[in-house]
């Protein structure tokens, strides 16, 4: 059951943008902006 | 004493290669199915399978794991209701063994909706699913991170239309 909450478009865009990535690339995603922090 | 370079790999790999179950969860599993959060930990569901318990104690010896405490640690010991989460530190970073994540029933209940996902390296690591992740999100006794939540809920609405579509 998906429980209703506020939508923000923001957020939205980048889940998509992320949801186009390989698990992967997804991974090597967060070592990149680890190694950069 | 400096933080170990977090590697991921290096932690999956050794879990694989002992061949002990488990499902990854929280911040690592939920980047792996589209979370854009930072994370810098491997958490996860062990079976409670004793040989595979006896296993992953190999895994965590060779990675040089100890308790964040410092207390002595046996895996096979472990018992989910004195100790829900425990706290480890490796060579590889930090990991935490979590035999009864909140909102499930362990390892049995998360397995079956898992996912083994290619992450590289050649590591295929059984990820829970993102339903599964919202579930313990909102079972947790503190207020989950709400941006994190709003994430997670959008990418269990996307995994559901991408279903609908197939």
């Amino acid at each position: 059951v998906l429980v209703p909450y506020e939508r923000d478009p923001e957020r939205d865009a980048v889940v998509q943008e992320v949801q186009k990535l390989t698990a992967e690339e997804r991974m090597a995603r967060l070592l990149e902006r680890l190694e950069k922090r | 004493m400096s933080q170990p370079r977090f590697d991921p790999y290096a932690i999956l790999q050794e879990l694989e290669r002992v061949n002990t179950g488990f499902v990854l969860i929280g911040g690592l599993a939920r980047v792996i199915q589209g979370s854009d959060e930072l994370t810098e930990g491997v958490d996860i569901a062990p079976s409670l399978n004793k040989e595979s318990l006896r296993r992953l104690g190999r895994a965590l010896e060779n990675l040089n794991a100890r308790r964040v405490d410092g207390q002595p640690f046996d895996v096979i010991e472990l018992d989910p209701e004195r100790e829900p989460v425990i706290e480890l530190t490796s060579d590889a970073g930090e990991i935490k063994i979590v035999p009864d994540p909140a909102g499930t029933r362990g390892y049995e209940d998360l397995r079956f909706r898992a996912n083994r996902e290619r992450v590289g390296h050649g590591v295929r690591p059984s990820v829970a699913s993102p339903g599964d992740l919202v579930r313990m999100m909102e079972a947790l006794d503190r207020e989950p991170d709400p941006l994190l939540l709003e994430t997670m809920r959008r990418v269990l609405e996307l995994e559901r239309s991408l279903t609908i579509e197939r």
